[in-house]
């Protein structure tokens, strides 16, 4: 199976796809079929409008997942599951009933259903979406009205079309749910965790394994049709402890994969175990700082991070959200735009630096990466995006929904079962142009950053490998110019913002994989960043009185 | 792949490997050596002592089947084991349990944690440690907070301690369950759901089956070493429909016991389902009744709701203590409060009434005491309250009622209620007293409540302290001989005091409501029993509806 989906790559067809070419005898899709033709043609409440669009998406597949901490396990689920979400819209594909939600306390959700039937029974499958069909109609309904009360009562200069055209799609592939081998993951999720039983300076453990494998189906009232693959697993190997002023300290692992072959070995996730628990032991001795301006080598997760927050979520979800004011949310707007879809054709990084969105992108050197899909959730064929080309911002994240600068969606539309689809990243890569002296082998990179260092006249600078955003504490490293390491912690970043990315002078020629964790599955691929000057301040957070008591197996 | 699934889940189940002998069983090991070595290290840690250190460990085993339509939706197996500590700071006389006045009603939920399935002696102590040590900080803070407000604050109206002492108990009793025929379990989950395809007003429907297997060990520096558990295994089915109107309605039952010989037979549950399908579409068509106030008869499982939430919630014995509680009955001891034919008592050690599985029955309650019957009303003459270790005036021991769901302080709760009623009458009599009472008042109708779903009651003094009762299924009966008409619309309200010294004759039958009740400890099992119940008084007011019309097309299979 796994042979056809890495075989070539097909564009999705846009002239063969009828609906007539639904597979035969698919009781999911010949449900969708039928209630579709049905809603489209007869769901008219009181002469209020018929839906001018309805599209169903279904996942189905199996879900595991298995905790485990200090050798035992603590948590094991296995099961079976298919839930649906409806995307139904009354009105016309210029003002729809999308991107407003009818009050801010609901918010601005689709209406779906977590649980249908399991199995492959037509009359269940369609009972179940014609429920969450009528509630769609009915809030729909309602929804575009308070939209349209909304738009008369503001003066809004620019009105973009909620649903731009698309051709009619189809994709085809084979997709089925793939099982782990749950009884050894169940053993080897006990080994990895028991590995801290070998680190004192270890307080605090788990490894934690869940794997979601199975297809996804999409059917619209516009004839496209859709199934893929759908499938997300990660491992995460966490640890952590106290610096001598009880500060806690963290150190962590995640590796994402989508097929089962992929999941990582059981021995590699043994040493990365053993490496977290000495990187731990290391960083016991670790002394709080005060405050830095200068130099940062921002390595692995950190350098993703700082894309990810001054980036790559400032180019998404580029239309806004509006709802009506009440008394407790004076805000208009209950979902903001992406800050830099403002900022089309200027200045954001380096100029040596181009940023591109592959969701098509499976690998990289031979790490699976989690945004991968050919269509997104609305039937479109997946696109790779120049987002960033020689510094300056080129694009955004596009789904069918018109803004200023685009009329057409660049197959970004994205959503999980519980949202509207809307312009969200999938495998983003942080690419330098082919400049020696600015990108390096990591050796050569740190040594540029203590030339750096020096420059400045520092005594030290600082290296860090992983924060959990641009507001919260986290620890580092000082590295002094002969190269020796002392950990710090207890600091967070001051003042950082797109600044930042523009004063990246060097990269490495190594790269990361990181994962999003956002609602839908993706990645930033990036090389490690070495950064002209950041400021670092001391926290804010206290740190927490030590525990009264040793370790009971440590104490020992 | 359904054979595949079943293999794979039965799978699931076997990580909870604890030991059912104690002397074998790890987990009872982890849990006092750590209690040892925790109390021992931080009992002068800090210059307000600790004086009490309790654990309270719970296993699980659940699996839960749900089939519509005829087919299955949903299906899961999870071990679980769950740990929860209470500690105690100062001494019984004022520890940081006691309320901070101002600060919100009840004490905040303290976590509950997730530790090893398997019981491994290792890994649980190393999580115990992790948890104690950081309830042990907030309970110090707590007590700071305790001691400050009290400086500043009134004096409370019951200057009773904080917790009482108790004889610990020692017992070691394991429960489990054998897994049933799945397969078999399945097929008649999606045969007998099919039924309620075939009913166009039939909006939504399911057919639910779940057994869970729950171990608990309680263990605390007084020297309580307990592990008790028991089974629940329920089936439960719900059919629901709108009117044109837009009112919801519900017809559902559950039933439930501690064995799968506890569930009905397929020709009691199909017999079962087929009323409630007439009945949901006699309330389709049912007449709103108007705001009335007069004659009623709660029938015997409504009457048993009732009487939970109208007086067992007041009845509470920390509830008569804490000072923004509306203390209804606290002063109220040895005082009638009803009918002298009513006789109410708990009695979480009876597994059974009459033959009828109860689901709130319980060994030992969440504080490690054995549970016992507590008297409440005696002949209409209020006797007692329900009670966990904290103590009210005039009441300073535990009755066994203190309770929980893990991550929550327990406060005392309900387990078995049970009401009893001298001189009960056939059901037809009782009938013929309702249309006489009518009569009487001059009302041209009266109520049967013949269902109610569930209710709430509000017990604190900021807001309004009276209760709201949702009935499912009410009958008008005229004085003049018509035939009962089904209505539907409307609400049980009053305020307690007034409601219930209204109970004018009771019924010979007897009903018993199985469910989960859910307060500021969480959810507990619960069981309430009654007689049917003469009311010469209820009042009813129009219930909240929905503003959703019914659905604009039909379901599709009645789409032809």
């Amino acid at each position: 199976m796994t042979k056809t989906i890495l075989s070539i790559l097909f564009f999705l067809s846009a002239s063969a796809a009828r609906a007539e070419d639904l597979p035969q005898g698919d009781a999911l899709f010949s449900a969708m079929k039928d209630e579709i033709a049905r809603s489209m043609a007869r769901l008219d409440m009181d002469k209020l409008g018929k839906p001018c669009f309805l599209s169903y998406q279904a996942w189905d597949g199996h879900s595991f997942g298995v905790s485990a901490s200090f050798g035992d396990l603590e948590q094991v689920s296995s099961r079976d599951y298919r839930q649906v979400k409806a995307d139904l819209r009354v009105g016309t594909y210029k003002l729809d009933n999308s991107h407003y939600a009818p009050s801010p306390m609901t918010g601005y959700n689709a209406e779906s259903d977590p649980y249908i039937t399991l199995e492959e029974n037509y009359d269940a499958l369609r009972f179940s979406l014609w429920a969450v069909t009528d509630r769609a109609y009915k809030k729909a309904l309602e929804t575009l009205s308070k939209k349209k009360a909304f738009i008369e009562s503001k003066s809004l200069a620019e009105i973009h079309d909620d649903l731009t055209p698309q051709p009619r799609r189809s994709l085809l592939r084979p997709a089925q749910a793939e099982r782990l081998d749950e009884e050894a993951w169940k053993e080897n999720a006990r080994r990895i965790s028991a590995v801290f039983r070998k680190y004192p300076a270890v307080k605090h453990s788990s490894v934690i394994l869940n794997f979601n494998s199975g297809r996804s189906s999409f059917l619209s009232s516009e004839g496209t049709f859709v199934r893929q693959p759908a499938c997300a697993g990660s491992v995460s190997i966490s640890a952590s402890g106290y610096a001598p002023d009880g500060f806690p300290l963290r150190a962590g692992h995640r590796e994402d994969f989508c097929l089962a072959r992929d999941v990582p070995p059981a021995d590699k996730l043994l040493e990365k175990a053993e490496e977290l628990g000495a990187e731990l032991t290391a960083m016991a001795r670790s002394e709080p700082l005060k405050a830095y301006i200068g130099p940062v080598l921002l390595e692995k997760t950190a350098a993703a991070r700082l894309f990810e927050s001054l980036l790559v979520y400032s180019i998404s979800n580029p239309r806004e959200v509006w709802t009506e004011k009440t008394r407790w949310t004076p805000d208009s707007v209950f979902r903001q735009a992406g800050q830099l879809v403002e900022r089309l054709g200027m200045r954001v990084t380096s100029p040596f630096l181009n940023v591109v969105d592959d969701p098509l992108a499976r690998y990289h050197e031979g790490k699976p990466l989690s945004g991968f899909y050919e269509a997104d959730d609305e039937g479109v064929p997946a696109k790779r995006l120049d987002l960033v080309k020689r510094g300056k911002l080129a694009q955004y994240y596009m789904s069918r929904a018109a803004t200023r600068d685009f009329s057409e969606s660049n197959g970004h539309g994205r959503a999980d079962l519980n949202d509207y689809p809307s312009g969200l990243p999938s495998n983003v890569f942080i690419i330098p142009e082919d400049t020696p002296a600015r990108v390096l082998p990591l050796a050569e990179l740190k040594k540029k950053f203590l030339e750096l260092c020096k420059e400045q006249e520092q005594d030290y600078c600082i290296r860090v490998r992983s924060f959990d955003n641009l507001n919260s504490p986290f620890s580092a490293w000082k590295v002094y110019l002969d190269g020796r390491e002392e950990p710090v912690h207890g600091i967070e970043f001051t003042g950082v913002n797109l600044r930042a990315l523009r004063d990246i002078t060097a990269v490495s020629k190594e790269t990361f994989v990181h994962n999003l964790g956002w609602s839908v599955p993706g990645a930033i691929i990036t090389p490690s960043l070495l950064v002209q000057e950041m400021e670092i301040k001391k926290s804010e957070q206290k740190p927490e009185k030590k525990p009264y008591l040793p370790h009971p197996y440590f104490g020992k | 792949m359904l054979k595949s699934i079943l293999a794979l889940t039965l799978l699931c189940l076997t990580p909870a490997a604890y030991a059912d002998e104690e002397g074998k069983d790890t987990v009872m090991s982890a849990l006092t050596k750590e209690l040892d070595r925790s109390f021992s290290g931080l009992k002068n840690a800090e210059k307000v002592p600790l004086y009490y250190l309790g654990y309270e460990l719970t296993v699980t085993r659940t699996r839960e089947i749900a089939a519509k339509l005829g087919a299955i939706e949903y299906e899961a197996a999870q071990p679980g084991a769950t740990l929860d500590i209470d500690v105690r700071v100062n001494s019984a006389e004022l520890d940081n349990s006691h309320q901070v006045k101002g600060g919100g009603g009840s004490r905040a939920q303290q976590g509950s944690y997730q530790v090893s399935i398997e019981g491994g002696e290792d890994a649980l102590r190393a999580k115990i440690w992790e948890h104690t040590d950081k309830a042990y900080k907030k309970a110090l803070e707590d007590f700071t907070k305790v001691k400050m407000n009290k400086a500043v604050t009134a004096a409370e109206e019951d200057p009773s301690p904080d917790f009482s002492a108790v004889t610990p108990e020692k017992s070691y009793e394991t429960a489990a369950l054998a897994e049933p025929d799945l397969a078999a379990w399945k097929e008649r989950l999606k045969k007998q759901s099919a039924y309620f395809s075939t009913f166009p007003f039939v909006y939504d429907s399911s057919l639910f089956f779940s057994y869970e297997t729950e171990n608990r060990y309680l263990v605390n520096s007084e020297g309580a070493r307990v592990k008790t558990g028991r089974n629940y295994v329920s089936l439960s089915y719900s059919v629901t429909s709108r009117t044109t109107d837009g009112m919801d309605i519900r017809r559902s039952l559950s039933y439930s016991g501690d064995s799968f010989d506890d569930l009905p037979s397929e020709e009691k549950l199909a017999a079962d389902m087929a009323r409630s399908v007439k009945e949901l579409e006699a309330l389709r068509t049912a007449q709103v009744v108007e705001p009335y106030s007069g004659p009623a008869i709660l029938s015997a499982r409504a009457a048993a709701l009732y009487f939970h939430e109208i007086i067992g919630h007041r009845l509470e014995g920390h509830r008569n203590k804490l000072e923004d509680s509306g203390q209804t009955f606290a002063k109220k001891v040895g005082q009638k409060i009803t009918s002298d034919i009513i006789t109410l008592y708990d009695d979480p050690t009876l597994k059974e009434y009459k033959g009828v599985s109860l689901r709130g029955h319980y060994a030992y309650d969440n504080e490690g005491v054995r549970g016992q019957r507590a008297s409440l009303i005696e002949n209409g003459v209020l006797k007692g309250f329900l009670m966990n270790r904290s103590p009210i005036r005039g009441f300073a021991a535990s009755n066994g009622h203190g309770r929980r769901s893990p991550g929550f302080p327990a406060v005392s709760r309900m387990g078995n209620l049970i009401v009893e009623a001298t001189g009960g009458v056939p059901y037809a009599e009782l009938r013929r007293l309702l249309i006489e009472e009518c009569k009487k008042q001059g009302k041209p109708f009266g109520l049967i409540f013949d269902d109610i779903s569930n209710g709430y009651t509000s017990t604190g003094r900021a807001g309004i302290q009276s209760f709201k009762v949702i009935p499912l299924l009410v009958y008008k009966v005229y004085t003049d001989g018509r035939p009962d008409e089904a209505v539907r619309g409307v609400n049980l309200v009053g305020t307690p005091i007034a409601s219930f010294s209204k109970i004018a004759a009771a019924a010979d039958d007897f009903g018993v409501f199985n469910g989960d009740c859910g307060a500021e400890s969480g959810w507990v099992p619960v069981s309430a029993v009654s007689p049917s119940l003469l009311v010469s008084e209820i009042e009813v007011e129009k219930a909240e509806k929905s503003q959703q019309k019914p659905p604009v097309l039909n379901p599709p299979l009645h789409d032809k």
